[in-house]
């Protein structure tokens, strides 16, 4: 769409310079803030936690990070912090999204370069090759293992069970950012009462 | 549960579980605070976006609970919070400005002509936009770079459409006035090379 509104949009200033605004943080602050407001003897002893933030938590590219989000929840079990969303993933509006798996966090968003508004972060697509590894325990790495494949992950390391202690496999996502799941072998034989025999 | 429940069924519930009231900060939090940071930057939208919260919460028992969303109410409150902050509005317009003319390549900016060109334009749009009318700022805003329904800014301003409609025409008539956006001579990406403004 073209009219005399079109350089007022151009200028919509997340659109000249899309900040990295950390903004789940200023998203935590107002609810606490309305939370305190909210007057506590009416809670009946509800309790809202206030959003656990890590100290550090990385942000990975995506050409298209709204297929990738959903993706990471069905796929991978990633549960998204919705409040904390900014922008709808279109063609002229990047979303920043924020995930959690325990109590860790990855953000994802658009892969730019900063000429474009981005942050000079590419994704494999862009790379031809994944350039780091995401760490990720979880509570039944079997269950996770069959989920991930049964919805498409490209599996990169089928599960195995290592000397140090560790069941584990390894996924690419849908643009190929590498993911190693794992859970304690001691775990896995609480939870299944099994002798933790290797399974391959 | 509370998930299915349209906004104005959760404000409802909220008159007497007040704590309900949470989950419409969850549902438009994120959206406000963008709407805020566009307007007057991260620091003022942080201490906004608990104000407009706070008064939203104040004042639920007022909403129209005809309204399934309650996000034009929640522009609306934070739309006026933003007249205190004019200056920090119009500081931000023009660093946006100085950004623009770096940043926003066009595609047949091919000659420095051009790129000089866009360095004047931007301030022009942006001087435009600030010397607006209060009232047709916020209505063109509210529809530009928010994409708000003519409907949904009657809402949030509390007037009626056709208030909406005419204060648009008259902005977009300034704003064609003002910036030249349009037509070979005014086109500032051209590249036709002009050394002159």
């Amino acid at each position: 769409m073209t009219d005399d509104l079109d350089p007022l949009r151009r200028i919509r200033p997340d659109r000249v310079q899309s900040d990295d605004p950390n903004d789940p943080e200023a998203i935590s602050r107002g609810r606490e803030r309305l939370m305190s407001v909210i007057d506590p003897s009416t809670l009946e002893g509800e309790v809202t936690e206030p959003t656990h933030w890590p100290t550090l938590y990385p942000r990975l590219g995506y050409r298209d990070e709204a297929a990738a989000l959903e993706f990471l929840c069905r796929a991978f079990g990633f549960r998204e912090r919705r409040e904390a969303r900014m922008g709808e993933g279109t063609r002229g509006d990047p979303m920043l999204a924020w995930l959690e798996v325990g109590d860790g966090v990855v953000m994802i968003g658009r892969a730019a370069p900063e000429a474009q508004g981005g942050h000079n972060i590419y994704t494999p697509l862009d790379v031809g090759r994944s350039t780091c590894m995401l760490n990720v325990a979880v509570d039944d790495v079997d269950a996770h293992f069959e989920r991930a494949r049964a919805e498409g992950a490209r599996i990169a390391m089928e599960l195995n069970d290592t000397f140090w202690g560790d069941r584990r496999y390894e996924a690419y996502d849908l643009e190929g950012h590498h993911w190693h799941f794992h859970e304690p072998l001691a775990h896995v034989r609480a939870r299944t009462g099994a002798t933790g025999a290797p399974t391959d | 549960m509370v998930d299915a429940l349209s906004d104005a069924e959760v404000i409802g519930r909220s008159i007497d579980s007040p704590q309900c009231f949470a989950t419409l900060f969850d549902r438009h939090a994120g959206i406000v605070f963008r709407f805020l940071v566009r307007r007057v930057g991260r620091d003022a939208a942080d201490e906004l976006l608990g104000d407009t919260f706070r008064i939203a919460f104040e004042r639920r028992a007022a909403f129209d609970t005809q309204r399934p969303s309650a996000r034009p109410w929640l522009y609306g409150i934070a739309t006026n919070l933003l007249a205190k902050h004019r200056r920090t509005e119009a500081r931000r317009l023009r660093a946006t400005a100085r950004l623009a003319a770096d940043r926003i390549a066009d595609p047949l900016a091919d000659n420095v002509a051009a790129v000089v060109d866009a360095g004047r334009h931007w301030p022009r749009v942006v001087d435009a936009i600030a010397e607006l009318p209060d009232a047709e700022r916020e209505v063109v805003l509210l529809y530009a770079w928010e994409e708000l329904s003519y409907d949904e800014i009657a809402v949030a301003l509390d007037v009626p459409v056709g208030t909406v409609r005419s204060r648009l025409n008259r902005a977009r008539r300034r704003l064609r006035e003002l910036a030249p956006a349009g037509g070979e001579d005014a086109a500032p990406c051209a590249g036709n090379g002009r050394s002159d403004r």
